[in-house]
């Protein structure tokens, strides 16, 4: 499409970066279109352009969000450590008070709580969890490779029930019950069964 | 009559409204209580709901921390032994058709709102207290050898099992995710801490 290429990227990732900021603060049923625009500093046409409706900003906000999950992004760029360690690390940095990743986490979590009703948005959510499945299982076949990582069940049952677990930390965590070094610890007691000793 | 001898015209009254917006809530989550709805679900004037509560929002935290305090929890069997005791206790929460699902539904939208409302957050964290500290005593019972190792291991234990539990439940819940496959993964984490060290189960 020559008309979206010629569009400087910067702008709609601007909005992006903007609404996930306001959604972060109020959230998926109380954020206000006008706020992200202003935030942006840009005009709502071009939002408009960009995302022509609510439901549209929101799929483009859980994109957004689900390309910089820390655990999918670290994941491979820690050559150094063990396949273990990376893992671990990786997993680690999902929970993180800063408002980045916090932000990024609240609206992964909005959006998954509870059932999705636009298929548009289910079918994203579907495809960003299946990557994420995968990156998990790469990292724990790297583990199995250098010896870090032991486990007689299969790696994607593995990282699928990683990937669980994360969200079900991170609910608690954005709920203000626990901290982000108790949502660790009790990561640790999992991943802990699949370390090679 | 006496106004302390009998249940007043206003607590019953509050009571219906409260019961019609859990009713609502557990149906519908928070976005399908309106003020509408539970003022004619409860039989009440709109001005009646407000004189109860101050707006929506007072409503909802009320509503939600009435339903997170009956949380009943379904306890398994007592002649089955430990280790099935918590796999019961613990698969009945993964699945939409569990009579537990209604229940979950209501903690997982408290879970949702208490992000940005604090006031959500007492209720909360005693329901959670209870789900991890019922699954402590049944992980306790099910290793003994897990507190002699350190006296902090159960806890620990059940409250990675619980929060596996409201991850699977939420894939589940939002059609990510069967609930057999659910059950399975449920299985594999409990057998594997368990064990207390590498799985080995296949």
């Amino acid at each position: 499409m020559p008309a979206e290429t010629e569009k400087p990227p910067s702008k709609r990732d601007r909005i992006l970066a903007a609404a996930a900021q306001v959604i972060g603060e109020r959230g998926l049923d109380a954020f206000v279109v006008k706020d992200i625009t202003a935030r942006a500093g840009v005009t709502p046409q071009l939002t408009y352009y960009h995302f022509p409706n609510r439901q549209a900003l929101v799929r483009g906000v859980f994109q957004y969000a689900a390309e910089r999950a820390p655990s999918v992004n670290l994941l491979h760029l820690d050559r150094e450590a063990s396949g273990y360690e990376a893992l671990r690390s990786a997993l680690h940095a999902e929970f993180d008070d800063s408002p980045e990743v916090r932000d990024l986490n609240l609206i992964w979590n909005e959006v998954t709580a509870l059932p999705i009703e636009d298929p548009e948005l289910a079918e994203a959510v579907q495809r960003a969890t299946e990557r994420w499945n995968e990156q998990v299982t790469i990292g724990i076949l790297r583990g199995l490779a250098d010896g870090s990582v032991e486990t007689a069940a299969a790696p994607q049952a593995v990282a699928e029930l990683l990937t669980a677990l994360v969200e079900g930390l991170s609910q608690r965590w954005l709920a203000g019950l626990i901290t982000p070094d108790d949502a660790r610890r009790t990561l640790d007691v999992v991943l802990s069964t699949i370390r090679r000793a | 009559m006496p106004a302390a001898q009998q249940p007043s015209k206003a607590e019953s009254t509050r009571a219906a409204i409260l019961g019609a917006a859990t009713e609502l809530l557990s149906e519908h989550g928070v976005r399908g209580v309106t003020v509408e709805a539970v003022a004619e679900a409860a039989d009440v004037s709109l001005g009646l709901l407000y004189y109860h509560f101050e707006n929506r929002q007072d409503l909802i935290r009320a509503a939600l921390a009435e339903a997170l305090d009956h949380y009943a929890y379904r306890r398994p069997p007592q002649e089955l032994p430990p280790a099935e005791r918590l796999r019961t206790a613990l698969s009945q929460h993964v699945g939409v058709t569990t009579e537990a699902a209604r229940q979950d539904r209501v903690y997982a939208e408290a879970m949702r709102a208490a992000a940005f409302d604090t006031a959500i957050r007492p209720a909360l964290a005693r329901t959670l207290e209870g789900w991890n500290g019922g699954m402590t005593r049944l992980v306790s019972a099910a290793v003994p050898q897990l507190a002699e190792a350190h006296p902090e291991a159960p806890a620990e234990t059940a409250t990675a099992l619980t929060a596996l539990v409201d991850g699977l439940q939420q894939r589940v819940r939002s059609s990510l995710l069967p609930a057999e496959r659910g059950l399975e993964l449920l299985g594999l984490a409990t057998e594997a801490v368990l064990a207390g060290g590498p799985s080995d189960a296949g």
